[in-house]
Formats: C-alpha cells, structure tokens, sequence
C-alpha cells in the first residue's frame, strides 16, 4: 500500500482497483479502514482535490516517515524473499 | 451536491450506517466518506444491476468492513464479544489436586504447604467454578490441612495420665511389684462425637470434590 502511494499522489478507488486487480485482496472496502490507520500512524497524509465533473477525491501520498517505513520493509522484504529463495533452491 | 445513487447502493449504504454505530464517530464518519467515494466511482446512478451487485460483492459487506475499522489497531475498542473466557479447566483440575495431595501428604508438611498454597491460588483463579462453588471448595477442601495437622497435634498430646509405683522396700523389684495406674481425662463418648465429626467431614469432602469436578468438566 505504501508503494502504491509512493510516486504521485492517488486517490482511494484507484489504489484499491489496483489491488483488487493484482488479486492481492479479497475485499476492497476492507482497504479503507487500513488506509485510515495509515493516516493515523503519521505514514499517509491526504489532501482533497477536485475532480473532472464530480466531487472532490481524497488523494494519498507518502509522508517522509512513511517514506522511512517503506525503505525499511523494503530491506527487510528483500531479505526476507533472499532467504527463502536460497531455502527453496537449497531443496530443489 | 448528493450524487443520485444507484438503489443498490443506497441499500448498502443504509446497511453500512447501521453497522457503522460500533465505531467511535470518527471512524465511522471516515469509513462512510471512503465508501461513498468509494462507490460513487465504482457504481454509476445508470449502472445495471448486475453492474452495481458485482462492485458491491467486491467491496465486501458493511459487517465486514466494520470488523475490519474495529480490527485495525488505534481504532475505538469493539464492543464486548462472546469469547471463550472459561479457561481450559486446567488451574480447576491443579486446584483439585494440589489440594487433596496436600491433606494426604500432611505429615510430610514442606510437600503439603507449598501444594496447600498453590492449591488456594488456582481456586481462587478458577473461572468455571462459581464464587460460591469457590466457597464450598474453601470450606470442603482447603480447610483439609490445617485440620489434618490439627489432629496430629492433637494426637501427640497425652490424653491420659498414668502414674507407676513400686513397693521401695524390697531390694529387687519384680514386674509383679510394678503397678500402673492409668486415668483417662476424655471422656470416651467425646472420642465417638470427634469420630463422627471426622466422618461427616470426609464425606462432604468427598462430596465437595465430585461437585468441583463436576464443574470442571461441563464447561
């Protein structure tokens, strides 16, 4: 999720259809809850924008703390996947 | 502006509303505002049906979406649920235990006191017992040791007074010469009301253990 918000800011409905769309989730509206707890963690920050010929959108985009938190789950990710990836290879 | 809204979507929203009153006000104002958006991309007011049904099982239903707001951490703390809170009957069974093998161990009594006094923390912890269950497991079991010690204090007391006198004038004391005399200070018929205590004791004690276990296992 904090990768999706990473580049420009986006708004909700299109960060949740692109989850959905990469089959990551089961339930989309269950991603709003996480998106607010975000937020709260100081992670996200939202900003309303207008839209074309509709009301305003709620976009996200990264705070630097969540900019701090994604760099550090990114090593621990790559970490994480190097190790499993020598185990598989291991019992192949 | 209110956007006109596709009938289903109206429905879910009302639904959503209701669920959403288990949430602390904030929460619930968020939760509805992202839904809205939500849906107000996804379902256009001229959607089919089947267009509007779909975008909605994909959304997930309102309950879910609540237990999902309610979940997250730093939200406003769910309303109590039904949870297993009866224990395994594991500190009811230690209770049980400790307990009886203490009154029997009683005379080896740095066995029996740290058993005793374990044996009173998981009565006392017990959750499927009941306070007054608690109580009958008090008076019936723990009193089990301190009465048990009392009667081997008791029993070390002489009870009787016995005095023994030889005739001094003869040079060698035969046995016959010897005489004991013994006075009883209890009464016999005390002895039998102490016995019968005793007994009526054993027996609610018996009786006390089984309702315990009882108890134990029904949960």
């Amino acid at each position: 999720m904090l990768a999706l918000v990473s580049g420009e800011p986006r708004y909700g409905y299109e960060l949740v259809s692109e989850l959905s769309a990469a089959g990551l989730i089961a339930s989309e509206g269950t991603l709003y809850p996480l998106l607010s707890r975000l937020r709260k963690e100081g992670l996200v920050e939202t900003t309303w924008q207008e839209s074309s010929g509709g009301p305003p959108r709620r976009y996200y985009s990264l705070t630097p703390q969540g900019t701090q938190a994604l760099t550090n789950f990114r090593n621990s990710w790559r970490d994480f996947t190097a190790a499993v990836d020598s185990i598989l290879e291991g019992t192949r | 502006m209110t956007p006109t809204r596709h009938p289903l979507v109206e429905d879910y929203l009302v639904q959503l509303r209701n669920e959403a009153t288990r949430l602390d006000p904030g929460d619930s104002r968020e939760l509805l505002t992202d839904i809205e958006e939500h849906l107000n991309e996804s379902v256009p007011p001229d959607a089919s049906d089947a267009e509007a049904r779909n975008a909605l099982q994909r959304l997930g239903t309102p309950r879910e979406l609540v237990e999902a707001a309610l979940n997250a951490p730093g939200a406003a703390p769910a309303p109590t649920r039904a949870v297993n809170n009866r224990g395994s009957g594991a500190v009811e069974a230690a209770a049980l235990f400790t307990l009886i093998g203490a009154e029997l161990l009683a005379i080896f009594w740095f066995v029996a006191l740290p058993l005793w006094l374990i044996g009173l923390v998981c009565l006392a912890l017990a959750r499927r017992w009941t306070p007054q269950l608690k109580l009958r497991g008090f008076l019936g079991l723990a009193t089990g040791l301190p009465l048990a010690w009392l009667l081997v204090i008791l029993a070390a007391v002489p009870t009787s007074h016995c005095t023994t006198t030889s005739s001094p004038a003869s040079g060698d004391t035969s046995p016959a010469d010897i005489q004991t005399q013994c006075t009883n200070s209890v009464s016999p018929v005390f002895g039998y009301v102490i016995l019968a205590l005793l007994a009526a004791y054993f027996v609610f004690q018996v009786l006390t253990v089984r309702k315990l276990a009882r108890a134990t296992r029904s949960a």
